[in-house]
């Protein structure tokens, strides 16, 4: 018995041994390919980056030797990294790889493109003051609608403006950096002041019509909408072949019905021109039903 | 031989107009065409592609970037889109997004405020709720640029985001697809439609 027992021990071992073998071979090889393929993407992006980014022609055409020295160890890394990679060792060539690319790092920072920098400084300066005016704005509505003492303490408008000037001021001597911050922080100011206001309300955005020729437009978009996600669907989502016919059928009966509604409208009777595309977008919705969508 | 020449001269010619047009026809086609926006409805088959072949990053740097499935993995799942559930990722705190790229401490300023939107018709109307959003993005990011912060003052419609603009900026696109119509319209109707004054 004790025998037999050791035999199946020996058995099992021995499939065991021979599974490890095979697929843990394969499953080595298939990490081998994905680690090639990385080191791939990564030598041919570390090429561009250190051969002929924009980066690399400015450190190449300016006059700082420390910066040349860098860009040039940072090729020889990169030229080291390609030696390894050809020899598959993998290991060394990502060593050599994070090395190039701390180093370029390190030039980027030095030799960046101050214009465009600035010229998105500037751009960020301006989107967020546009944000603070709006938002201001906003905040006196809500305080007016209110009408209350405690909610129109809830900005701290001396903070606000002493932050907006100084913002400004840092703005007209090109302190860029310092203007945005603090342009940043009036922003805070306000965001937090119209979180306050606004905590934990539900606001009703009703639908309501001036006229039917509003009215009217707003069926005809709500009709174009469900005409174009039907065409979505069935481009994208790949709804089912069975109810495709009937979709498409529906599809013509509404073209139909939008260009009748179209005569009645252009009749004067807006009210059942509405009528008319309130039932054909009603069949449409069906018909995405019917499709799979879960409307 | 000149009548030969002239002639290849003129279909050239031809071409070059007719390939012109076609492509300024076709310029306009895209720009109406909500499949051109719409790219989180790909089959299960096509989600999640790698960065080189996203058709969003290009440039030598795209190769670097870390691909979705390798990061998407331990996130908690969801059903469509790219297929993560990125508000339960938030609130399990398996991502943390930096508020401000330049401070790691920065606190987001959440806003608790929903809004509802009422709309015509079989569907429930909409909710939108600032929480979720805030607790991610900065309000700058929706305002005033895609939403202006003022009642009334934005035409929503499904037509809109279908095409890629106001909720289509981001959903469709990066937040989860209009084919999931209930996450939004979520609010059953209490009473009946309203109708125009004048009606």
């Amino acid at each position: 018995m004790a025998r037999n027992g050791s035999y199946m021990v020996s058995h099992i071992c021995a499939v065991l041994m021979a599974f490890i073998l095979l697929f843990g071979d394969s499953a080595t090889a298939v990490a081998d390919i994905d680690k090639s393929g990385s080191i791939y993407n990564k030598v041919k992006f570390l090429d561009w980056l250190v051969n002929s980014s924009p980066v690399s022609i400015r450190v190449k055409n300016s006059n700082d030797d420390e910066a040349k020295q860098q860009l040039k160890r940072a090729r020889e890394m990169w030229e080291q990294s390609v030696e390894h990679s050809e020899k598959s060792e993998y290991k060394l060539a990502e060593a050599h790889i994070n090395e190039a690319l701390k180093l370029m790092t390190g030039v980027s920072r030095k030799f960046r493109d101050q214009d465009r920098v600035n010229q998105a400084r500037r751009e960020l300066y301006k989107q967020v003051k546009d944000h603070v005016d709006m938002f201001v704005v906003a905040f006196d509505r809500i305080a007016e609608e209110k009408d209350d003492d405690h909610i129109r303490k809830m900005l701290d408008r001396n903070k606000l403006a002493s932050l907006i000037s100084s913002a400004e001021s840092k703005y007209a001597d090109d302190d860029l950096v310092m203007a945005n911050h603090l342009m940043r922080q009036a922003a805070d100011i306000v965001d937090h002041a119209l979180s306050d206001a606004r905590h934990e309300e539900i606001l009703l955005r009703e639908l309501s019509f001036d006229n039917l020729q509003e009215e009217y437009a707003y069926e005809v978009q709500r009709n174009e909408s469900y005409v174009m996600i039907i065409d979505l669907m069935q481009k994208k989502a790949a709804t089912s072949q069975a109810s495709a016919g009937y979709v498409e059928k529906m599809i013509e009966a509404n073209a139909k019905r939008r260009e009748e509604a179209e005569v009645l409208v252009k009749n004067g009777d807006y009210e059942q021109g509405i009528t008319l595309l309130e039932k054909s977008t009603d069949k449409l919705s069906r018909a995405l039903r019917v499709s799979g969508i879960p409307f | 031989m000149s009548i030969v020449r002239n002639l290849i001269i003129n279909t050239l010619s031809a071409a070059i107009v007719f390939a012109l047009l076609l492509l300024l026809v076709n310029k306009e086609s895209h720009s109406a065409d909500p499949n051109q926006f719409n790219r989180l409805l790909a089959p299960p088959s096509k989600r999640n592609p790698p960065p080189t072949h996203d058709g969003i990053h290009d440039g030598p740097g795209a190769s670097m970037l870390q691909t979705p499935k390798s990061a998407f993995d331990t996130l908690p799942r969801s059903k469509s889109g790219n297929y993560v559930d990125w508000v339960k990722s938030l609130e399990e705190n398996k991502i943390e997004p930096r508020y401000d790229k330049t401070d790691p401490d920065a606190k987001p300023i959440v806003m608790d405020l929903n809004i509802v939107h009422e709309v015509k018709g079989s569907m429930p109307n909409v909710v939108y709720p600032h929480k979720q959003h805030t607790e991610w993005l900065d309000c700058s990011n929706c305002h005033p640029d895609i939403f202006l912060p003022q009642k009334g003052a934005n035409n929503i419609s499904m037509a809109a985001i279908l095409l890629g603009e106001k909720c289509g900026v981001c959903h469709g696109k990066v937040a989860f697809p209009v084919s999931e119509c209930r996450r939004c319209h979520s609010q059953p109707k209490k009473k009946s439609t309203p109708k125009a004054a004048t009606k």
